[in-house]
């Protein structure tokens, strides 16, 4: 058995030669070889000997590239997935990379982004030390059906690895918080900073795990994460170990209490969803044995990358963004469309937010568009919305159950045609909402309502 | 005034299926609905309602839907006997069969119905999209699920002509007997299916136009030419 194994890893050494050759980086490739040569691979591979997991639905991207910038401004060497996928493979290929010719592990310290789906093929096998779970939320359901299904699927797998790894959890959450009764566990919690989140339609939890009680809120954050208390039993958030109070998003700094101590750091970003994400973070450095005073110093010196995910040019006065979106997922465009809410600007949007029409048949499963709180887009606000794309029908039938008049709808089947129809007056912005795996199509959109209006000008 | 019962919408509507209630409501004044949490007593057992509806579960809470339900097997088969509209959507379909396997567990239903359901929660979610015909109506579905249902002895809602039935060899597709309609179709059924959104107001002698009825078709018609035909980039 050991021999296939190290048939694998010499191949993939090779296709990594191969790859650097042909100026092919970043790809899942190498490690996608090892599996399918030794589907045991991760059991045999050389392993760091310090591994950090960072699984949830929302933010382990954020959060695994906000840990391996700090631990590498800690002076760390620190292997990751950051550039690759988040499964089998990617990890695989991660640490393929981090091992010499004779397969020996280069890096003592890993971190590693994990897809939830994965858990049964990665934990036993990798046995984290610390596993952060940011959140579990709506997701696609075709692939994660469900939170519960997602719970259930999770808990089983840290079974697996119970006296092993201990998890950091958010205990704002009252899906992931309930996680893993039999490993050690370290809850996050944050005090109230009048985030006022809207309200979700379809929540992605509404009754207690244990009772079947509803789930009740002291103060909330985002969607389901907040404050929690079951109506009929003793379910509530547990007691943090990290606490952070003095949230002051504006001022960019919060103060987080442990036993009596109290120490006050900046914060990266002025979003809650960032400082929850970063709240974990020191959570986790004080388990690593970082002194307060250091982590303060650390984080003096990272940002957080690409929060807003947005890009913007200007012609004539009027801000042309685009902006990822993660259609077909009904948390994360309930998020976005929040945000297209309280940002005050007056603006169009054109939502490019339909499968990637690649092939010719439908797969959509339009549920999550009925999950998804279009309802957030019923303000004055928002001054007309351009639907592009194969599903602009049934996103129009959408928009106007959630209320939103029928004189500010337009829909065209062909995104090139969207130009046609936005404003240029009586704005200040237009928001491309693009599909996030197709991030040159909302770039390309959006270049073309600017050059067709400098065209008109032109003309004129 | 006509009374929906809508059966525990705390744990059934995880596709936004509250959809398929509100859409109606929204377009009849004539509709009351009636929430029913899993801590009363549903109002069907004590008095007549015209319709009453359930939607898609999580594995656990479909399995004390299961318990519910059980006391009121007898009157439900009375109301379905008397014809009162029923319409059941996602994995409710199973709480109607006899019971549903899962590895060695075997969870009872109600049995009204002679099939049953079998979990593969280890296997890929299935997930497929399909047409079917009912009463001279296309109708169109979404199905994203864990388990599919055996047995060949109930009278299906619909004959399927594209994508899969009960089980991935079956051309058909639900149960209807009487007014009780079920379907494995996930989700919002009755606005993503104007035409039988319609069906189901008449039944219950309701004559209105639908809410958005004219917005709600020509997105119902496009979805079905994209499903028979494929996706086009340019409207017909
Ligand atoms: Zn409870």
């Amino acid at each position: 058995m050991k021999l296939r194994y190290y048939i694998a890893l010499l191949l993939a050494k090779m296709s990594v030669i191969a790859l650097k050759i042909t100026k092919h980086n970043g790809t899942n490739f190498p490690g996608a070889v090892a599996v399918k040569i030794c589907p045991q691979f991760l059991q045999y591979a050389d392993k760091p000997k310090r591994i950090i997991g960072v699984t949830g639905t929302n933010g382990k991207t954020t959060s695994t590239n906000l840990i391996c910038d700090v631990l590498e401004q800690a002076g760390l060497k620190v292997l990751s997935n950051r550039a690759g996928s988040n499964l089998n493979s990617g990890i695989s290929t991660s640490l393929i990379n981090g091992m010499n010719i004779f397969g020996k592990q280069k890096y003592e310290t890993a971190v590693f982004e994990m897809d939830e789906r994965s858990a049964l093929k990665l934990y036993p096998y990798l046995k984290p030390d610390y596993l952060i779970v940011t959140n579990l939320a709506r997701d696609s359901i075709g692939r994660n059906a469900h939170p519960e299904y997602i719970f259930n699927f999770l808990n089983n797998a840290l079974k697996i690895v119970e006296d092993k790894t201990t998890l950091i959890l958010n205990s704002d959450d009252p899906v992931s918080s309930n996680l893993g009764k039999g490993n050690k566990r370290i809850f996050m919690g944050m005090a109230d900073c009048n985030a006022n989140p809207f309200v979700n339609s379809s929540p992605d939890v509404s009754y207690c795990p244990d009772c079947g009680g509803k789930i009740r809120y002291n103060y909330r954050f985002y969607r389901s994460i907040g404050n929690f208390y079951c109506e009929d039993c003793s379910y509530s958030t547990p007691e943090a170990k990290y606490f952070a109070e003095d949230v002051d998003l504006k001022g960019g700094k919060f103060t987080v209490k442990e036993g009596d101590s109290r120490t006050e750091f900046p914060l990266l970003s002025n979003t809650v969803f960032n400082a929850l994400n970063e709240l974990a973070l020191i959570g986790l450095l004080r388990e690593l044995g970082f002194e307060n005073e250091k982590i303060f110093d650390l984080l003096s010196n990272v940002k957080i990358t690409d929060t807003r995910r947005e890009s913007a040019v200007e012609y004539n006065g009027v801000q042309y963004c685009v902006y990822a979106a993660k259609g077909q997922l009904a948390s994360s465009s309930s998020t976005i469309f929040e945000f297209m809410a309280k940002e005050e600007s007056v603006k169009d949007l054109v939502l490019c937010m339909d499968e990637e029409t690649s092939g010719t048949h439908p797969d959509e499963t339009l549920t999550w568009m009925y999950e998804a709180d279009y309802e957030f887009l019923n303000r004055d606000n928002i001054h007309k919305i351009i639907v592009c794309g194969h599903m602009c029908k049934n996103t129009k039938l959408r928009l106007l159950l959630a209320g939103i008049p029928e004189d500010k709808i337009v829909t065209v089947f062909n995104e090139h045609d969207a130009k046609y129809h936005v404003s240029r007056e009586g704005i200040e912005k237009v928001y491309v909402l693009n599909e996030v795996d197709s991030v040159r199509r909302g770039f390309k959109v959006r270049d073309e309502i600017v050059e067709y209006f400098k065209g008109l000008d032109r003309n004129e | 005034m006509k009374r929906i019962e809508f059966l525990y919408p705390e744990y059934c509507f995880i596709f936004a299926e509250n959809y398929n209630v509100d859409y109606l409501k929204r377009s009849s004044a004539e509709i009351e609905v009636i929430e029913t949490n899993h801590k009363e007593t549903p109002k069907f057992v004590t008095e007549d309602v015209d319709m009453v509806y359930i939607g898609c579960l999580t594995e656990k809470k479909q399995e004390d839907v299961a318990s519910l339900l059980m006391p009121y097997k007898e009157r439900i088969i009375e109301l379905i006997e008397k014809g009162t509209v029923f319409l059941v959507t996602g994995n409710s379909i199973e709480l109607f069969g006899n019971y549903i396997k899962d590895k060695e567990r075997k969870i009872d239903c109600l049995g009204i119905f002679n099939y049953y359901a079998e979990r593969y929660m280890d296997v890929v979610r299935h997930n497929s999209l399909f047409i079917g015909e009912f009463d001279g109506m296309e109708i169109v579905g979404h199905r994203s699920q864990f388990s599919f249902i055996y047995g060949d002895d109930f009278k299906p809602f619909m004959n399927l002509t594209k994508g899969i039935g009960m089980d991935k060899k079956s051309t058909v597709e639900g149960v209807h007997v009487n007014n009780f309609f079920a379907t494995y179709s996930l989700g919002p059924f009755l606005v993503v299916n104007p035409l039988f959104a319609k069906y189901i107001l008449k039944l219950m002698d309701i004559d209105t136009p639908l809410l958005f009825e004219k917005e709600a078709v020509e997105a119902y018609e496009v979805r079905l030419d994209e499903l028979k035909n494929g996706i086009r980039k340019e409207a017909k």
